[in-house]
């Protein structure tokens, strides 16, 4: 991309489509290029795959748009559920048919004993911003039967530099050519100012959601992620959280056997959180009759 | 500005070098993912 080039807001249609209504977002990257196989991610190389999934064939298919999920065809009669969320509903380093939304969606398929559609609009490196984009822009279009977010870590923020690209800004991954930008959003950055960005997008998920008659439940992708529950009830909405916080793995879990419990990547959660983590939201959702209404 | 303030400048300086990087530690020990 020559830096010298001035973007116009008019680049941003033929991009990315960033918070563009009417239309879905592009996310396809050279990386990783619309409606495509690939067999491994910048983010899930062979040089690192190990654990449980070492050995076993991965494929990451991409619909038109770039996303990890199937073709959005909006006259389809079957019920669907939305899922957004960053890596841990994209499901790096997993098996697509292991990750928890794809969990939840056949638990859910075999207690209704109906076809459900599961459309995945989970994608790495993304914070609770880029997940209200998502909504405000799919879900007018796809009208899901239901909506689940999986909010990620509060610091996360998408910085829009030129029309039709984004910058993740998140504090573990500095961008070569954005060092003092990634500096400039760390020094910027607050817990304060981080819950109050949390409270502006769930708010603002909630509002979409309403507007378009779509019940909707979320959760936070750890135990940490947000401040204790007492403060959380008092800014949002918390009756549709689902009441069980993504588990604990890794260097975080008292538990031996979910200490050991890692993606391909050796980072993300592994076979027993996703599981754990799919049916416990499965559970939730089918308990308050959600999804079970007729269309 | 005083002799006083000249003198501690460097300390505050290196006070705030230290503070941010322990603020980063911090963040990416929170959010250890790059994706």
């Amino acid at each position: 991309m020559p830096a010298d080039r001035f973007y116009r807001i008019e680049d941003n249609d033929k991009l990315g489509r960033f918070w563009l209504k009417g239309e879905i977002p592009v996310v396809a990257t050279r990386a990783i290029p619309p409606s495509s196989e690939l067999l491994w991610l910048p983010a899930d190389q062979p040089r690192s795959a190990s654990g449980a999934y070492k050995d076993v064939r991965i494929t990451y298919k991409t619909n038109a748009q770039g996303w990890r999920s199937r073709e959005i065809v909006p006259t389809s009669p079957n019920k669907k559920i939305m899922f957004v969320g960053c890596s841990f509903t994209m499901g790096i380093g997993v098996p697509y048919d292991e990750v928890w939304t794809s969990m939840a969606t056949q638990h859910i398929e075999a207690s209704l004993g109906e076809p459900i559609e599961q459309h995945n609009f989970g994608y790495g490196a993304h914070g609770n911003d880029f997940f209200a984009m998502v909504v405000h822009q799919v879900l007018p279009i796809l009208k899901p039967d239901l909506l689940v977010v999986l909010f990620t870590d509060l610091s996360r923020r998408t910085l829009f530099q030129q029309f039709g690209h984004r910058l993740p800004l998140l504090p573990s991954y500095v961008p070569d050519d954005n060092r003092a930008v990634h500096e400039a959003y760390l020094r910027l950055q607050s817990d304060h100012g981080d819950f109050m960005d949390f409270v502006r997008q769930h708010s603002f998920i909630d509002a979409v959601a309403t507007v378009n008659r779509t019940p909707w439940v979320w959760q936070a992708n750890g135990p940490h992620v947000l401040p204790h529950s007492a403060q959380v009830a008092k800014y949002v909405r918390n009756d549709n959280m689902i009441d069980c916080a993504f588990p604990a793995y890794g260097l975080a879990a008292t538990d031996e056997t979910m200490k050991r419990d890692y993606a391909r990547d050796g980072v993300h959660p592994g076979p027993r959180a996703n599981k754990t983590f799919g049916l416990a939201t499965a559970r939730f959702i089918l308990g308050r009759g959600l999804c079970a209404e007729e269309k | 500005m005083n002799i006083l303030h000249r003198l501690l400048r460097p300390l505050k300086l290196a006070l705030e070098r230290w503070s941010f990087r322990r603020k980063v530690k911090r963040l990416q020990k929170r959010d250890p993912f790059i994706y």
